[in-house]
């Protein structure tokens, strides 16, 4: 047997024992979980612990989105849907990273409300509380850059209003906008820097924040109930393990058990794929960025910057200010009605801010039908099946396609061939320029079709087409399914020319049989017709 | 500061059903996490590519393959479903005129670990770069790590044409077998 310090009650097993001595997994565990909390366990301690719960699952699930999601324009939605559609567990993962999101809201903000109205941040707790500040930043930080990635409608249009308000800020806000987008417009460069944002800058952040955080908060102690002394502690304690420890657990199971039975039985949905030409939609936030955004309404033209820059700054100051302001070390609630006051009106502000944002919307009969449509449009693309991008040859004119042969044996690309090779190669090379498309004889609806295919379904959805005709053609009650049409493709050429004064009514352009668009758009509607 | 000093009889045995419960806690919160994640991560080992419909390339007149001393190469287009993408790869394929009967169309896949094998015109074989297995002009196996020669691939002569239908096969088996 081994000569260790006798000093558990409990038998440990061998295996247990060999860590210990190595690691010091009994002193580590101990520091942990023998941490003492002045006036015993409470619920109300419960939101750090559910937090940093959540955060790990962020994490987790955030991995699993990564295995197949690609940041760039032309790739972010398509990668999105397919992990909706078609990949098994991806809806539901989705579901969990995008509920877990607004969850971390909804405790952050019981948190700091747990930690204010106890009176948590007095004593010795500067530190802590800005810390905690820190991490309620990046956090916002995380939803604004998680919200523009799957590059859907609202997402492009909500992360265009969120980037374009640093336009106020005087001389530099700007460059800011500029440097976050990676430009003047929202593009490919955009999706890459918020994907580097969301995935790399602030996790890391976040962790080591977390970690300075909880570090402070130990070293301050827990603060205790508001009857408690914040910088000598006189009540009697209890170690965090085990009751503490227990409703942590049982809150984070709560949580767990309502991100995952939102995710299981609403599954978040995913609109159609950006379009900035889309001059009807109504961008909303996220229901946590509503305040901010009806707090925007409040200030026309020049009064912007005091609304948008100087008042939110001074509320920024006093909220991170708050334990060098608010020096007292009376706790208790009723006894700060300053502190408290502004606090509550704050608060209730924001609540009655984002209220207003809602009702707005809803008595308004011409947003409320908007709204309505953009729910409608994301009913139809969800309902839609996935539609894999075309990339590739596939994807290429027909001279390139055709070039591409005989380019790579030239340059030894490919295996380099020997000399009865090159003149087959170019023997080829001459036969296909006579036969058309050599290479794609297999496939004789290949590259040059399925481009103008391409061309006419972006026409397609340029012109919105699909408010009438669904994003895959199928019709709504408002337009007929294209798939099913009886017309040829000089009839549709004829009727993109001239629609019928129905079809002018309900929206339809018209588009000169002579544009290169309209031959894209019967391309793309015969391949409808074929598709079925 | 007062801590929880356990009885040690009750103490055990409260101890152990608070174990359990935790145990039991934490398996089904790692359940919900662990399943959806595996799922994901594991979904592309559950689809089967739906390359199965044969493509028939065309290599061009068969007449051009008929006096060749060596392979010719030529390069085939493969259209193939890769995630969420519908997109065209490009493979080569090198062309033995037969002794007698049409040309044989073989994969420049090596059977070994799948490096593209080159032609070497002055030894008169097909090596491949990576752990030098050698093939005869003919495709078969000279010598080397492979378990097996050159993969033939499906191909035929129609109107004086030659066809091919690209496949990948596994690596490493001492028979051709196709690869899922």
């Amino acid at each position: 047997m081994s000569n260790a310090p006798s000093k558990p009650s409990v038998p440990r097993s061998a295996f247990r024992q060999w860590c210990d001595e190595r690691a010091g997994v009994d002193h580590g565990l101990k520091v942990l979980l023998d941490e003492p909390i002045p006036g015993g366990a409470r619920w109300a301690y419960v939101f750090g612990s559910g937090l940093l719960f959540l955060f790990v699952s962020q994490v987790l699930t955030g991995m699993a989105l990564a295995l197949y999601y690609v940041p760039a324009e032309n790739d972010a939605h398509v990668t999105v849907a397919y992990i909706v559609k078609v990949v098994s567990g991806g809806s539901f993962l989705r579901s969990m990273h995008s509920y877990g999101a607004s969850a971390i809201i909804v405790v952050l903000l019981l948190h700091i409300i747990q930690t204010f109205f106890y009176g948590a941040y007095k004593g010795r707790r500067e530190l802590v509380w800005i810390a905690g500040c820190a991490l309620f930043a990046l956090m916002l930080g995380m939803s604004f850059t998680g919200y523009l990635l799957p590059w859907d409608q609202k997402a492009y249009f909500a992360t265009a209003v969120g980037t374009n308000v640093m336009d106020e800020v005087p001389i530099i806000g700007n460059t800011l906008k500029r440097f976050l987008r990676g430009g003047n417009q929202m593009g490919t460069i955009t999706i890459s820097r918020f994907f580097v944002l969301h995935v790399f800058v602030l996790p890391t952040l976040i962790a080591a924040m977390v970690l300075i955080h909880v570090y402070l908060f130990r070293k301050a102690g827990p603060a205790g109930p508001v009857s408690e002394d914040p910088i000598h502690p006189k009540q009697s304690t209890e170690f965090f393990y085990p009751r503490q420890f227990s409703m942590d657990f049982v809150f984070a199971a709560v949580l767990m058990a309502a991100v995952a039975g939102l995710s299981y039985f609403f599954p978040v949905q995913l609109g159609p794929q950006a379009n900035p030409a889309d001059a009807a939609f109504l961008p909303r936030p996220e229901w946590y960025f509503l305040p901010v955004f009806q707090w925007l309404k409040l200030w026309p033209g020049q009064s912007a910057l005091i609304g948008v820059v100087v008042l939110p700054a001074i509320v920024t100051t006093l909220f991170v200010g708050l334990p060098f302001i608010d020096r007292s070390l009376e706790r208790h609630p009723l006894r700060r009605p300053l502190a408290v006051g502004t606090f509550c009106l704050v608060l209730g502000g924001l609540i009655s801010f984002g209220i207003l944002s809602r009702m707005e919307d809803r008595r308004d009969a011409a947003v409320a039908t908007q709204m309505a449509r953009q729910e409608r449009a994301m009913h139809i693309f969800m309902d839609a099946p996935f539609s894999p991008l075309t990339t590739g040859e596939a994807a290429r004119p027909a001279e390139t396609a055709q070039a591409a042969p005989a380019q790579a044996a030239g340059t030894g690309g490919t295996p380099p061939a020997g000399p009865t090779a090159g003149t087959t190669v170019a023997a080829q090379r001459g036969d296909s320029k006579a036969g058309g498309t050599a290479s794609n004889a297999g496939s004789p609806a290949g590259g040059p079709v399925l481009e103008l295919v391409a061309q006419g379904k972006a026409r397609f959805d340029a012109n919105k087409c699909f408010d009438c005709h669904g994003h895959n053609g199928e019709g709504t009650e408002d337009g007929p399914d294209l798939t099913k049409t009886k017309l040829t493709g000089p009839q549709i050429a004829d009727f993109l020319q001239k629609p019928s004064s129905d079809a002018r009514l309900a929206g339809m352009p018209d588009i000169p049989k002579s544009s290169p668009e309209n031959q894209a758009l019967v391309a793309y509607v015969l391949s409808l017709k074929k598709a079925q | 500061m007062v801590s929880n000093a356990p009885q040690v009889d009750s103490g055990m045995a409260r101890r152990s059903f608070f174990g359990a419960v935790l145990a039991f806690g934490s398996a089904c919160i790692g359940a919900v996490f662990a399943i959806p994640l595996f799922r994901v991560a594991l979904f592309p080992l559950r689809i089967v590519e739906q390359n199965s419909q044969p493509v028939w390339s065309d290599l061009g007149p068969v007449a051009n393959f008929a006096n060749s001393k060596g392979p010719a190469t030529h390069l085939v287009d493969i259209e193939r479903r890769d995630g969420w993408a519908l997109t065209t790869v490009q493979q080569p394929v090198y062309i033995v005129a037969g002794a007698s009967g049409p040309p044989r169309v073989v994969s420049s896949i090596c059977p070994h670990l799948g490096c593209t094998v080159q032609w070497r015109g002055d030894a008169a074989s097909v090596v491949c770069p990576c752990h030098n297995g050698t093939y005869a002009a003919d495709g078969s196996r000279v010598s080397g790590p492979p378990k097996r020669g050159m993969d033939e691939l499906p191909s035929k002569v129609q109107d004086g044409r030659l066809y091919v239908q690209f496949q990948y096969y596994r690596q490493l088996s001492p028979d051709k077998e196709i690869a899922d």
